[in-house]
């Protein structure tokens, strides 16, 4: 079976991105992180990181929740239904890539 | 592709247990049952302390549960999110929990079994211990691939199956099995939680240090 390029060209970008996909990747794996834990994860800065996380909290992909923790402000980062479905198919997308190039 | 993102998944549920604060928790609810064995192997037949610690087991038990997992929460408030940041989890799957109530019912059948095929039964009560402490722990393992979590299961099985071949009374075997799988955790916990906060300090901390290391390249 050969590789359909439309699948290629199909990949969402947004999720694409690797300080994204690795931010998506983490979030995928729990309830919610807060804003330091993805930023020791991930190692970007905290400009970037909030950047990051604009981006996908306008695509709807993350909620972006500033709560309290006792009396400890918290920024909790959460992966909506939507960014859960986008991860998913970005995965499946990606295996078939894979699957489909292999020498 | 897939296997880095699984592994970095598998890293985010090993978070929990990277503060070594769970251990601790779990070590000194053991050594909270192995007392409670204690009791009951040294208290004369007949006593009332002895029949009201047989009456409340199930409210000591689940009063223990209730106080280590409110431990485990202030200490992870104290000492874990600040330095390293928090994180909250997905309640179990369907899936994982058909997995944990068929390992629960396996564990349980091979007790029975157990139980049934041996002339006198009570001398296996440590290796049944071992079973279901064991079990748990091997299926905390497998979620989170930590290697001292398979070491730990594997100690407990082994520390029944001894416990009961040595054959020595049921709460003097049990108080000795709690005890040293409690301990064991205790410090298994104590040492994780060492280096995690050597390795991580407070941020009032890490912000002394730095002025300090500034101060001394200014100088």
């Amino acid at each position: 079976m050969g590789l359909n390029p439309q699948k290629v060209i199909e990949v969402d970008r947004l999720v694409h991105e690797p300080a994204r996909l690795l931010i998506m990747t983490i979030l995928s794996a729990v309830d919610g992180a807060d804003f330091l834990y993805l930023q020791r994860e991930t190692g970007l800065t905290k400009g970037n990181l909030s950047s990051h996380l604009s981006k996908l909290e306008s695509a709807g992909y993350v909620d972006i929740i500033k709560t309290y923790r006792g009396k400890i402000p918290l920024t909790l980062c959460e992966l909506t239904s939507a960014g859960q479905k986008a991860f998913s198919k970005y995965r499946q997308q990606l295996k078939y890539i894979v699957d489909n190039t292999k020498g | 592709m897939n296997t880095k993102s699984d592994k970095i998944i598998r890293r985010t549920r090993q978070y929990w247990f990277s503060d070594g604060i769970v251990e601790l928790s779990v070590g000194s609810l053991f050594l909270f049952l192995a007392a409670y064995f204690y009791l009951q192997y040294v208290l004369p037949d007949g006593s009332w302390l002895l029949i009201a610690l047989q009456i409340g087991f199930v409210f000591l038990l689940f009063g223990g549960i209730f106080l280590s997992r409110s431990l485990v929460d202030r200490l992870k408030s104290r000492l874990t999110f600040q330095r390293t940041g928090y994180v909250s989890y997905k309640r179990a799957s369907r899936r994982q929990r058909l997995v944990s109530v068929g390992m629960v019912c396996l564990v349980a059948g091979v007790n029975i079994v157990i139980f049934l095929a041996t002339p006198v039964s009570v001398d296996w009560v440590p290796a049944a211990s071992g079973l279901i402490v064991g079990s748990l722990w091997l299926l905390s393992a497998f979620r989170v691939g930590l290697l001292r979590f398979y070491l730990q299961a594997i100690l407990a099985y082994l520390l029944g199956v001894i416990l009961s071949i040595v054959g020595i009374e049921i709460y003097y075997g049990l108080t000795v099995f709690y005890s040293i799988l409690g301990v064991i955790l205790v410090v298994s916990g104590g040492w994780v939680l060492a280096v995690y906060l050597r390795h991580n300090p407070a941020p009032e901390e890490k912000g002394q240090a730095e002025s300090m290391s500034n101060s001394r390249q200014a100088g």
